[in-house]
């Protein structure tokens, strides 16, 4: 028993003394040294600082600040003097005035076990009624790291979402159900307006962050069972000591509001606040500082052990289970499931009656599943389907047949999302522009294109946040911003039966159009300013091969363009295939389009990109490009190494 | 108005167009906004609504305060029970119909219900189907109590813990 408990103290105790040298925290009773001296060492260790938000000072600084102002620190100066504050801390823990030293331990439960664990306080932290209630809620728990998709119908949802789920540990042999666990998470409030403004809201904080604890059958029913996501469940082995320490800190941030940025002081980085109290070598899980994915933080726990984070689950949702369901079904009975679902057919119609007990137990099973993503998607009105769902239901119950086993999922070419390339990249290339040869930096700090290696990314999506890229050219020895794009999002999800999702795309930024030269030598770089938005739809007719076609609409924008602007429709459709373990990936496109302006100019523009997985981290592209725009045309090639971080 | 200005209106209206048009819900960061569900507005429809009792999901803090049945910031029993029959009650009528499931399972060991007896307790519901869901406007304590009544008249559930319903 002893060892079990003295067993993960150790191992803790190992990690952090191999991030940096500790100092000694013996012997500092020395009661001769003034206070704030005194302090001093323990006052640098790692689990202090992580609870006063003082691990990363540049990226806490902004939760710093919050804290501040909600009576976070003893000390004024809590918020940037460790030591200040651990001393202005136990003199509070262990004030003259009882009630006032209880209250200021039940108000800092983390704080005051640290400095109890580190002997440097010898009272009791006693009755805590309202922790002590929550806590038992809670009850004894085992970690899990819950990873929902990306919800590719918002785009405040796309880098999927990251929240922790506490388990009941299962007691005497009996099975814990999932379903009852609690989840912590970590959401900015958004009051209620339409998501593209919070989304623009978000980049610049214009929000407050909360944690909130709920139950995880609200997590599953919202993600799931509203928005299709899959949720991938890691469970997470951690010492039960850094699991307390992690609880006991959440109940400190319980009323604590914080500035929400949507790509850096998001659900991914809070989190990796919170568990950095009891993981105090998590770092970051990859990206470019300070920007925090969600797959990050699941990165970033790897780091707790070698075998901190476990094989991760799917819980698919019910219109994956629905889908995978109708695929494995005869065509009869698909065509009698719509007919039931959408009220043709009773549930006494002869043609079901007459099957055997199983297939009429499946058949209405699918058949209610079918009308209840229906109503959720709106495409069947309340009123109509809940009779008829009660209906289905009732006649099911009737059927004297087992009830079916899950669908196994795991058949599917699905991947963990840490199963993808890195969320950041950095890329050399080098190529012909038009006449023109060039040297080519990009940086793109987020997130995933077509062209990547499919696996861990949501089937059709492409984000790219503020992709820059500069060019050089040796021989006009001029340095050019080639492409800046802000935000480019395609959601493209294939059709299958029986959903139908739209296709969608919006970009905006700034990239380079050739114009008819005023010189005497080829052509006229000329950086335009461009948005970019349209609709339609994808199919995969294969496995591995994906084909859209949108209908869009263009504004372009900038001086060297007769009358300033124009504004065009545009084709847009292009097909992509990887290879079954997605080294390999080629990709095509073609936009047809119409440039208006005082004269009306056709836009026509092809390309073919292809990339190999070199290793994890890199990857090396080649592409091609043919344009015409504005009256001229003009050719590109490019070869390019990229790095993923 | 200039070029400029109106170039800039088009690439409000264009960007965000698609945009609103795909948006469902009131999310915001990497993930779920604080889910705010007052009524009906802004979610995909859910099925059964009406029969989760006006009582729908909300942004629960860190002391569970905002579980409307808590009381003085402890959960009891009962009051999870309910809170998730309301939750979920679709899905335990599904499950129900089906003969078991994990929904039924999660509302089985919130009543109190022994492991041992999670196959029993399944069979009961459904042979009952009827009697607790005998229309589409059931409300999930009327679900609950009969459902309540059903374990009590059973012998086979003596060990279970009654829950107590206060109404």
């Amino acid at each position: 028993m002893l060892v079990r408990i003295l067993g993960p103290a150790l191992s803790l105790l190992l990690s952090l003394a191999t991030v940096a040298p500790l100092p000694s925290f013996a012997g500092e009773t020395d009661e001769s040294r003034p206070p704030t001296e005194l302090a001093a060492p323990l006052s640098e260790h790692p689990v202090w600082r992580a609870l006063l938000h003082q691990s990363r000072r540049r990226i806490d600084a902004n939760t710093r600040r919050a804290l501040e102002e909600t009576d976070f620190f003893f000390h004024e100066d809590g918020a940037r003097k460790p030591n200040r504050e651990l001393v202005a801390a136990l003199a509070a823990f262990e004030a003259a005035d009882p009630p006032a030293a209880q209250a200021a331990r039940c108000r800092f439960p983390a704080r005051f076990a640290f400095l109890k664990e580190q002997g440097r306080t010898r009272a009791e932290r006693g009755p805590c009624p309202e922790l002590d209630a929550w806590r038992e809620i809670i009850g004894d728990v085992e970690l899990t790291l819950v990873f929902p998709e990306a919800f590719l119908g918002n785009p405040a949802s796309m880098f999927g979402h990251t929240l922790l789920r506490f388990d009941p540990k299962a007691q005497d042999g009996e099975a814990q159900n999932e379903l009852l666990g609690w989840t912590l998470d970590y959401t900015a409030d958004a009051g209620g307006q339409i998501g593209a403004i919070y989304m623009l809201r978000g980049l610049v904080g214009g929000y407050r962050g909360q944690f909130s604890i709920a139950p995880y059958y609200a997590k599953t029913k919202f993600y799931g069972d509203w928005q299709d996501r899959d949720i991938w469940e890691y469970p997470l082995d951690i010492p039960n000591e850094a699991l307390e320490r992690i609880l006991l800190h959440v109940w400190e941030l319980r009323e604590v509001t914080l500035p929400y940025y949507f790509f850096t002081q998001n659900c991914s980085e809070k989190l990796l606040e919170v568990l950095e109290v009891g993981g105090v070598t998590l770092g970051r899980g990859g990206g470019f500082p300070p920007m925090v994915a969600p797959v990050d933080t699941v990165r970033a726990l790897e780091q707790f052990g070698p075998d901190a984070l476990g094989t991760p689950r799917l819980r698919p949702s019910p219109a994956t289970q629905l889908q995978e369901a109708l695929r494995r079904v005869p065509r009869s009975e698909r065509l009698l499931t719509e007919r039931l679902a959408n009220g043709s057919s009773a549930p006494d119609d002869q043609a079901l009656v007459s099957l055997d007990a199983d297939t009429r137990a499946r058949i209405l099973t699918l058949a209610y599943d079918l009308l209840r993503h229906r109503t959720l998607a709106k495409q069947v009105p309340e009123d109509h389907a809940r009779t008829r769902s009660r209906k289905l239901l009732r006649a099911r119950s009737q059927v004297d047949a087992p009830r079916p086993e899950p669908v196994q999922i795991e058949v599917l070419p699905r991947h963990p999302p840490t199963d993808g390339h890195g969320t950041a990249r950095v890329e050399l290339a080098g190529g012909v522009q038009d006449r023109d040869a060039f040297i080519e930096l990009r940086i793109m700090p987020a997130y995933h294109t077509v062209l990547d290696a499919p696996a861990g990314f949501a089937e059709g999506g492409e984000i790219r946040f503020l992709d820059t890229q500069l060019r050089y050219f040796p021989e006009l020895n001029r340095v050019r911003l080639h492409e800046f794009t802000l935000l480019d999002v395609t959601t493209a999800s294939p059709w299958r039966p029986p959903f139908r999702p739209l296709a969608w795309h919006t970009e905006i930024g700034i990239r380079t159009r050739m114009l008819s030269s005023r010189r005497d030598r080829g052509l006229d770089t000329e950086g335009v300013f461009r948005a970019q938005a349209g609709i339609g739809g994808a199919l995969t007719p294969a496995r591995g091969l994906h084909i859209f076609a949108l209908g869009e609409l263009i504004v372009e924008a900038a001086d060297g363009l007769e009358e300033k602007f124009s504004v065009g429709p545009l084709l847009r459709a292009g097909l992509s295939y990887s290879t079954p373990k997605g080294r390999y990936t080629l990709r095509t496109q073609a936009i047809a389009g119409l440039l208006t302006g005082p004269r009306t100019a056709p836009w026509l523009e092809i390309e073919v990109d292809q990339r190999v997985t070199l290793t994890p981290q890199w990857s090396a592209t080649l592409g091609g490009r043919f344009e015409h725009a504005y009256d001229v045309g003009h050719l590109e090639g490019r070869l390019g190494l990229t790095r993923y971080f | 108005m200039n070029s400029t200005m109106k170039a800039l209106m088009l690439v409000a209206a264009i960007v965000l167009a698609p945009m609103t048009a795909a948006q469902a819900d009131n999310d915001v960061g990497c993930g779920v906004g604080t889910m705010l569900m007052e009524g009906k507005t802004g979610l995909p429809y859910k099925l059964l609504a009406s029969w989760t009792n006006g009582m729908t999901m909300q942004s629960i803090s860190i002391t569970f305060g905002l579980i409307n049945c808590s009381n003085g910031g402890t959960v009891t029993a009962s009051a999870r029970a309910r809170h998730f029959a309301s939750t979920s009650l679709d899905n335990i009528a599904r499950d129900t119909a089906m003969g078991g499931g994990e929904s039924l399972d999660a509302l089985a060991a919130l009543m109190g219900v022994q492991d041992a007896d999670r196959a029993a307790f399944a069979q009961l519901a459904q042979n009952h189907f009827d009697a607790l869901f005998p229309s589409d406007e059931v409300t999930s304590d009327e679900m609950l109590q009969t459902l309540d009544r059903l374990i009590s008249e059973d012998a086979r559930f003596a060990a279970s813990t009654p829950l107590a319903l206060a109404s």
